[in-house]
């Protein structure tokens, strides 16, 4: 295992790096920079502009130097920590950020957490229990999960959460603890809220993955293998865990890489009908603000996210399914 | 008696690859200021590939010397195991690539109280895997699925007699590493 980490971080370390490249690029294409947006808008507004103040600004931001000194900057503060300045908030951009990455890795955690914990029992249940009334009802349950609209379930369950529970509207947080220190009822009240957004952004996704395991567990339950345990008296139980959960899981631990992005920037929509104080609604604002670093430190947020997901996702599966595949030689 | 060691050009490219790993985790952690939690992962990875770095020079100075006997591996950190004393195998696969093509096996064989580790990168491994199969099936180890689906690609089986009633996956005979 360790000459496979070892070698699987060869390939994810230039990854970064490129994508680092490449999300720099992707940043600075919309032809000019946030000063020429904002002198726009003020144009716009019919207010004078001072140019003199904004080459002396473009001048201050870096705007005016060549962009690889500008990307070798921004790469090289990553590794500080610094994350470069954001021009709508005229504040670093880890100070813009705040709370708002934690909160989004709480409620996305929170939303993977649920996916399994729903979509695990009632699958392996969809599964053995193949066309019974069960079976047909969640898949019927699933099915309505795919097609109602988060937007749509967000509102929803808010005016349920609020005349049942007396839940205060949209946010992650009772507004009375916005910007205020981490406390105990503060947490409380994070989680109070929680699982609005957690079921709303995880409602589809535990429906695909319900579809998608009881698929599969399906196919494994129907091989040779399975049939021959059952008849030398494993029990049913044994004869299910063993194995066939086992290999029926590999596709879902092989798409651990792509669930966490999807989740993140799935999220963002929600996140703006919630009023939830995460990183989506920001990256929406600072991509058309043309905010570049904060931008851009979203979006190596989320490619960080989706490369150490396939990391992790990579080394479960070597651990749990050290096969060769038919066909694929060794290299030697 | 035959003996084998690891091909050149796999002990370079492990060089190759533990050097720029090395230098890419270990050299922004000794030259540029580094926020903690990133320091902490680069200064984990760097110990890594150092270790990665020390295996390869270990595996470019070790001979496997395979006999009726048993088999051992001179160097440094050298040990033997006695085929009647084996008492765990394990065949493994890894790839780095999702399609698994272009991937390595790794043999672990315990017995005695001693544990080896070899690569398929080790000259003629087809023969040493087929003589550690050959022990573990007349000690009538329990190897598992994976082994036994490894060994089977390889033109190998685990010989009759062997027992199947193992789970799947490892076998847990041999610790992971």
């Amino acid at each position: 295992m360790l000459d496979y980490l070892a070698r699987r971080l060869l390939i994810m370390i230039p990854t970064l790096i490129a994508i680092s490249i490449i999300t720099f690029i992707i940043i600075q294409l919309p032809p000019g920079d946030y000063l020429s947006t904002l002198i726009a808008e003020m144009e716009s507004r019919g207010e004078n502009v001072d140019f003199a103040k904004v080459a002396a600004l473009r001048a201050q931001y870096g705007l005016d130097k060549p962009m690889w000194e500008q990307y070798f900057y921004w790469a090289i503060g990553f590794l500080r920590g610094d994350f470069g300045y954001s021009f709508e908030y005229q504040l670093p951009v880890a100070d813009v950020v705040g709370d708002r990455v934690m909160l989004t890795i709480v409620l996305n955690f929170g939303t993977i957490l649920f996916i399994y914990l729903m979509a695990f029992p009632i699958g392996i249940y969809s599964a053995t229990h193949q066309y019974s009334w069960g079976d047909y009802s969640l898949t019927l349950l699933g099915f309505i999960g795919l097609a109602t609209p988060n937007f749509l379930l967000a509102l929803v369950l808010l005016y349920f959460a609020n005349v049942w529970f007396g839940t205060s509207i949209g946010g992650l947080m009772d507004p009375s603890y916005i910007d205020q220190p981490w406390t105990w009822p503060k947490v409380l009240s994070v989680l109070e809220h929680l699982w609005v957004p957690v079921i709303v952004i995880g409602t589809a996704g535990t429906a695909a993955m319900i579809r998608r395991l009881r698929a599969n567990l399906l196919d494994e339950l129907q091989k040779q293998y399975v049939i021959t345990a059952r008849a030398k008296g494993l029990s049913p139980m044994r004869a299910l865990l063993k194995y066939p959960l086992r290999m029926a899981l590999n596709p879902f631990i092989a798409d651990i890489g792509n669930m966490l992005p999807q989740v993140v920037s799935g999220s963002a929509v929600v996140a703006m009908v919630l009023s939830l104080p995460t990183t989506g609604p920001m990256l929406i604002t600072a991509l058309q603000s043309q905010d570049m670093y904060l931008a851009g430190s979203f979006l190596m947020f989320l490619a960080a996210l989706t490369v150490v997901g396939m990391l992790i996702s990579d080394l479960a599966l070597a651990w749990l399914d050290p096969r060769i595949r038919l066909g694929a030689g060794t290299g030697r | 008696m035959t003996t084998h060691r690891y091909e050149r050009s796999s002990i370079a490219g492990d060089f190759v690859r533990g050097g720029f790993g090395l230098l890419v985790t270990a050299g922004p952690l000794l030259f540029m200021p580094m926020v903690t939690w990133l320091a902490v992962a680069f200064g984990a990875f760097a110990l890594l590939f150092a270790v990665y770095l020390f295996r390869a020079w270990q595996r470019s100075v070790t001979v496997i010397e395979v006999d009726d006997v048993g088999i051992r591996a001179s160097g440094p950190f050298g040990r033997a195991i006695r085929w009647d004393a084996l008492d765990g195998m394990q065949l493994r696969y890894f790839a780095t690539r999702r399609d698994k093509e272009g991937g390595w096996m790794q043999l672990r064989l315990r017995g005695g109280g001693s544990e080896l580790s070899l690569e398929s990168t080790l000259d003629d491994f087809e023969a040493v895997a087929e003589r550690a199969a050959r022990a573990a099936s007349g000690n009538r180890l329990a190897l598992s699925d994976t082994t036994q689906e490894n060994l089977k690609a390889l033109g190998l089986s685990a010989g009759a007699g062997v027992p199947r009633e193992t789970a799947s996956g490892d076998d847990g005979r041999v610790g992971m590493g």
